[in-house]
């Protein structure tokens, strides 16, 4: 039987007559009758005399009326509670004092996210200072990172990459042809169509392509292993060991995308070039030859060699991105997918950003 | 080394934290050589605060921790790599780098540290994983083991050295009774058979019964008592009794009333 309610004045509080089972069903009815009784800042008393049993919902619904009324500020008391009833409520535990949550002020705010800009931006410099030491300077002194580890990275970061790269490449290659191919053709122009693509692609697209899928990839792929091992303390024990972490991780990483990133773009070049020959050749009846010359003698050593620059600071961006991000993680699980998410949006939006810096600076000057 | 005392690990006034949180304050403690000593205390004390700043991966905000001693936190990288050479730790849950097997990863301080051969590490990884009861391991992944098998696997990788100093972070954590005596005793085993000096942090009262020479309370990033097990057991601080005779605390559920006392006060 659920509880019944009633109520009535006695020298001046409120009695509230509870009658049956307290439990999950009348747990609602209860709160809404004391809540509107509350309001009214007159004192409740409830009588527990009638009740014959409490389960633990129903003992959690008068823990709640308690705690609107501390925070109402009016006295809310009990009584006559026998048997069961007596029991249960003895082993529930008082509604917690309200804590007032400390509330920040916008000057806290805009203080607490510069701090952590800084703190950013100097983990960030320190990394790059450490990355120097040990990928430059060390090797002088005979420190070394583990030997093999530079090859399996490669394998990692460059070779298993190249399905995923010669697609995309290949495809672009494609699309950009059979666009111009449509606006060159009214010209009557459409051999140019091998200028076109020879020398996006080399200049601008190979390079930041190849970059966005290497970011998406293996800059993750870093963040994520480095940040599941700062999570297992595994880092912190290479330390105690005596291993820095920087020579043992970082630097592996670093030395093979130097030399893988370089190496995918060149093949990125080629095959988004031939995407735009096999167009050239079979849709608009280009001779093979003719497009071959017309694309070597578009190239300038300056458009390659500006686009292996790119495709080396690139790397760079990913590499350092990566492992600052999965280096400074915090909070387990979450912080490995946070830092997994951060390595990878701003990789690709610093490679923009230095893409877009590198084509204004080759332009003016 | 010159001015090396009897105390392998000297403690002052040491006063640590994590930014500007201080977790730790005023603890001072000494560890003799060859001794066995438990860090005791209630979850979130600070005792893996204290181990931290020993090994040098906190530097303290105050005081003076010495290894050695030497001071970890002042010295130069080369030195300091030399000194870390000297001790071993245990971490709570093994921190065994996943990506390689067991094998290397208790060779790994020798590949690092030192020009010994190959096959010479290959023996040298199979005599420590026997000796703390892996004898069949070293093929495996971290992640093919049990939790009491990664515990000893990375004691095996902590002793690989032969350290002076070892320092275990809650060795026997969550792991059944059986197993938790069994890393206790490879550990005191490991200390009559190698001479190692030993600091273990744990909440298991079992373990600090067999095997502390010393214990040091602490509370609230305070040390609260030290001594031998005997001086903790009749010790004049409540808290202190209380813990080693198993004793919960008062009647209140977390220091709260119960509802039917707030409801017919």
């Amino acid at each position: 039987m659920p509880v019944e309610i009633k109520h009535q004045e006695e020298n001046g509080s409120q009695l509230v007559s509870l009658s049956g089972t307290l439990d999950g069903a009348s747990a609602t009815t209860l709160i809404k009758a004391v809540r509107a009784l509350l309001r009214h800042k007159q004192p409740v008393m409830v009588e527990l005399k009638n009740v014959t049993d409490a389960t633990h919902v129903g003992v959690a619904a008068l823990a709640e009326c308690l705690a609107i009324a501390n925070k109402l500020n009016v006295p809310f008391r009990a009584r006559n509670a026998s048997g069961s009833v007596r029991q249960a409520l003895d082993n529930a535990v008082e509604p917690a004092k309200p804590t007032r949550a400390e509330r920040k002020g916008l000057l806290e705010n805009i203080g607490e996210s510069t701090l952590g800009v800084w703190r950013g931006t100097f983990g960030f410099l320190q990394l790059l200072a450490d990355t120097a030491y040990w990928g430059l300077l060390a090797p002088f002194r005979r420190q070394f990172p583990p030997p093999g580890s530079v090859t399996s990275q490669a394998v990692h970061i460059g070779m298993n990459a190249l399905p995923i790269v010669s697609l995309i490449s290949f495809l672009l290659g494609l699309i950009m042809a059979f666009q111009a191919a449509h606006q060159l053709r009214q010209f009557g122009a459409t051999i140019f169509v091998a200028n076109l693509v020879g020398i996006s692609i080399v200049r601008e697209l190979g390079p930041l392509m190849t970059a966005i899928i290497v970011a998406g990839r293996s800059g993750s792929a870093i963040a994520a292993e480095l940040g599941t091992m700062v999570v297992g303390e595994e880092i912190d024990a290479l330390r105690v060991m005596g291993i820095e972490p920087i020579r043992y991780l970082v630097i592996p990483r670093v030395y093979a995308i130097t030399f893988t990133q370089p190496a995918l773009t060149v093949y990125a070049n080629a095959v988004g070039i031939f995407g735009g020959f096999l167009i050239g050749v079979l849709y608009l009846g280009l001779s093979p030859a003719a497009y071959i010359s017309q694309t070597i003698s578009a190239l300038s050593l300056a458009d390659v060699s500006m686009g292996m620059a790119k495709s080396l600071v690139f790397s760079w961006v990913i590499v350092l991105i990566g492992c600052h991000s999965g280096l400074r993680i915090t909070g387990g699980a979450v912080g490995v997918g946070r830092a997994t998410t951060t390595s990878v949006v701003s990789s690709i939006f610093t490679i923009i950003v230095v893409d877009s810096i590198f084509t204004t600076l080759s332009t003016l000057l | 080394m010159t001015n090396e005392t009897e105390n392998i690990i000297e403690i002052k006034n040491l006063r640590a934290g994590y930014g500007d949180k201080v977790i730790i304050d005023d603890v001072s403690m000494n560890v003799k050589r060859g001794s066995i000593v438990a860090i005791i205390g209630g979850s979130g004390c600070g005792k893996s605060t204290v181990i931290r700043t020993v090994v040098g991966l906190l530097r303290p905000m105050a005081g003076d921790v010495r290894v050695f001693g030497q001071d970890l936190h002042s010295m130069r990288e080369n030195q300091r790599l030399l000194l870390l050479r000297r001790m071993g730790m245990l971490f709570q849950n093994g921190a065994l780098l996943g990506s390689m097997t067991v094998g290397d990863n208790v060779g790994l301080p020798f590949r690092e540290h030192s020009d010994v051969p190959e096959n010479i590490i290959r023996r040298i990884v199979e005599s420590k994983l026997a000796m703390v009861g892996l004898p069949h391991a070293a093929d495996l992944l971290p992640a093919e083991l049990s939790g009491g098998m990664r515990k000893r696997a990375s004691l095996s990788r902590a002793i690989a050295m032969n350290p002076e100093l070892l320092i275990c972070d809650e060795p026997s954590a969550g792991l059944d009774p059986v197993v938790a005596a069994g890393i206790d005793m490879t550990l005191r085993d490991l200390q009559r058979r190698l001479g190692m000096t030993m600091v273990i942090i744990t909440h298991e009262l079992p373990s600090v019964k067999l095997i502390a020479d010393w214990v040091v309370m602490l509370d609230a990033g305070n040390v609260l008592a030290q001594g031998t097990v005997a001086d903790m057991e009749s010790s004049e601080i409540p808290q202190v009794r209380d813990f080693f005779a198993r004793k919960a605390d008062d009647g209140t559920i977390g220091g709260r009333q119960s509802l039917l006392e707030a409801l017919e006060s």
